[in-house]
């Protein structure tokens, strides 16, 4: 019995010592840490900075491959999202502009933006 | 066995197992993470495209919030990177201004932040505002070093006026050529400073001020390709400096601001004179720009001085040596 409770205890102190090992000083960076993980706020300004960029660099594949990081489905949906609820939430037009312009040049057409594309539309 | 012996072989047990499943089975998963947590890839997109939200913003409390706990050092590099894309793809003076001064901020003192980061400094160009069509290729950093006038060709006494250089000044080019500086070189290159001559006040009395023209559209043309560089990159050799590596043999038109028109100057790569060794003529040319001179008054007399060293070649283009002095009277 005793020897059981000695064994139960090395037991228990290697698995708590495995769990500091493999969670906190040497984790398997097995997965990127990428912009799919940070909090929901920090990915809305992820996606407002990618439209704003792709005004800037006019680079739509650019503009996917970053999007496309946030493991959207379809790639286009943080996106069409964000503008919609900024749209919806009556966000500044300067705001929302950059958002307008990049779900139409991925041809994304939805029935809430579209009153806001006829409008950006040079 | 003793009971210590016991409980080690328990925990190395449990060490063995308890790895495989941290490890392997239920390996770390980050959430709800912030930009300084990403990886270094993601990291330096999201400062890139801060730095394309400031340039185009301007709001500079949300970028600071952007890149917060974030190395100075990793934007630093971002931030210089940006501002020569958002240079050589032509964008807005506004945006570049504001390139330049957030690349400051965290520290980066390149020849573009000299440049535009001085705000009053940098004279407005129509060119510059103008965004650049991409289908040519832009090459707004120079990188090949000045045309040194080291040596010293032997000017030869025989050349004849009658080898007239190619006529840089035309009834409505508002560039003209002040001088043209020929040497050899084993890389050959077109080298050009654009400048300014104004009337400036001192004291009372008007004085002409030579300054050299940042920011201005070089164009280089040939049959099937073009070049274009941005004056002002290389501020150590003067704000309108702008060079261009040619292709030795091959015949090219330059331009200023853009490739449309009469070109300010028709060449073509020669190679040296059998006397000055091997090598390929390189030009330097000093460009002045008199738009506004031209504005003033209609009879203005140009009389703009060629001078080159080398010697007379076969064809009529000014890679021989001449001094020659032209005067000539634009039709009003």
């Amino acid at each position: 019995m005793k020897r059981l409770a000695f064994f139960l205890g090395g037991v228990l102190l290697g698995v708590g010592l495995a769990v500091l090992i493999g969670w906190v000083l040497l984790p398997l960076q097995q997965q990127d840490v990428s912009p799919d993980s940070m909090r929901d706020d920090y990915q809305g300004e992820y996606v407002r900075l990618v439209a704003v960029a792709y005004r800037a660099e006019g680079d739509l594949v650019a503009a996917e491959r970053r999007l496309r990081e946030l493991d959207g489905t379809p790639f286009t949906a943080p996106l069409v999202d964000l503008a919609e609820v900024w749209v919806d939430a009556g966000r500044s037009p300067d705001l929302v502009a950059p958002l307008a312009e990049l779900v139409r040049a991925f041809g994304v057409d939805t029935p809430a933006m579209a009153p806001y594309l006829q409008e950006v539309t040079p | 066995m003793k009971l210590w012996g016991v409980a080690v072989v328990g925990l190395l047990l449990g060490l063995v197992v308890g790895l495989i499943v941290t490890w392997f089975v239920v390996p770390l998963e980050y959430y709800d993470t912030y930009p300084p947590m990403l990886d270094a890839s993601y990291r330096h997109e999201w400062i890139r495209m801060t730095a394309w939200a400031y340039g185009l913003e301007g709001d500079w409390e949300r970028t600071e919030a952007r890149l917060l706990n974030l190395e100075s050092s990793e934007i630093r590099v971002v931030a210089a990177d940006v501002l020569e894309q958002a240079t050589a793809t032509g964008q807005p003076l506004e945006v570049l201004e504001r390139l330049a001064e957030f690349a400051a901020a965290y520290g980066v003192s390149t020849p573009g932040v000299a440049i535009y980061g001085q705000g009053d400094a940098v004279p407005a160009s129509p060119a510059a505002g103008t965004p650049v069509a991409g289908a040519v290729s832009a090459q707004a950093t120079p990188t090949r070093a000045p045309v040194i006038p080291s040596l010293t060709l032997t000017p030869v006494p025989t050349v004849t006026p009658s080898l007239t250089p190619t006529p840089p000044v035309t009834e409505t080019s508002a560039i003209r050529i002040i001088s043209q500086t020929l040497t050899c070189a084993t890389e050959p290159s077109i080298a050009v400073s654009l400048e300014l001559s104004r009337t400036i006040e001192v004291r009372g009395r008007e004085q002409q001020e030579i300054v050299g023209l940042p920011m201005r559209e070089i164009w280089l043309l040939w049959d099937d390709g073009a070049d274009r560089a941005i004056t002002g990159f290389r501020p150590d050799l003067g704000l309108g400096y702008a060079d261009f590596v040619v292709i030795p043999g091959r015949s090219y038109n330059l331009y200023i601001d853009s490739p449309y028109g009469r070109p300010v100057l028709a060449v073509q790569v020669e190679p040296c004179p059998p006397d000055e060794g091997t090598g390929w003529v390189s030009r330097y040319l000093v460009l002045r720009d008199e738009t506004e001179a031209r504005a003033v008054s209609d009879t203005l007399t140009v009389t703009p001085t060629l001078t080159g060293t080398g010697a007379p070649a076969a064809t009529a283009l000014p890679t021989a040596t001449l001094v020659l002095t032209q005067t000539v009277t634009p039709v009003p």
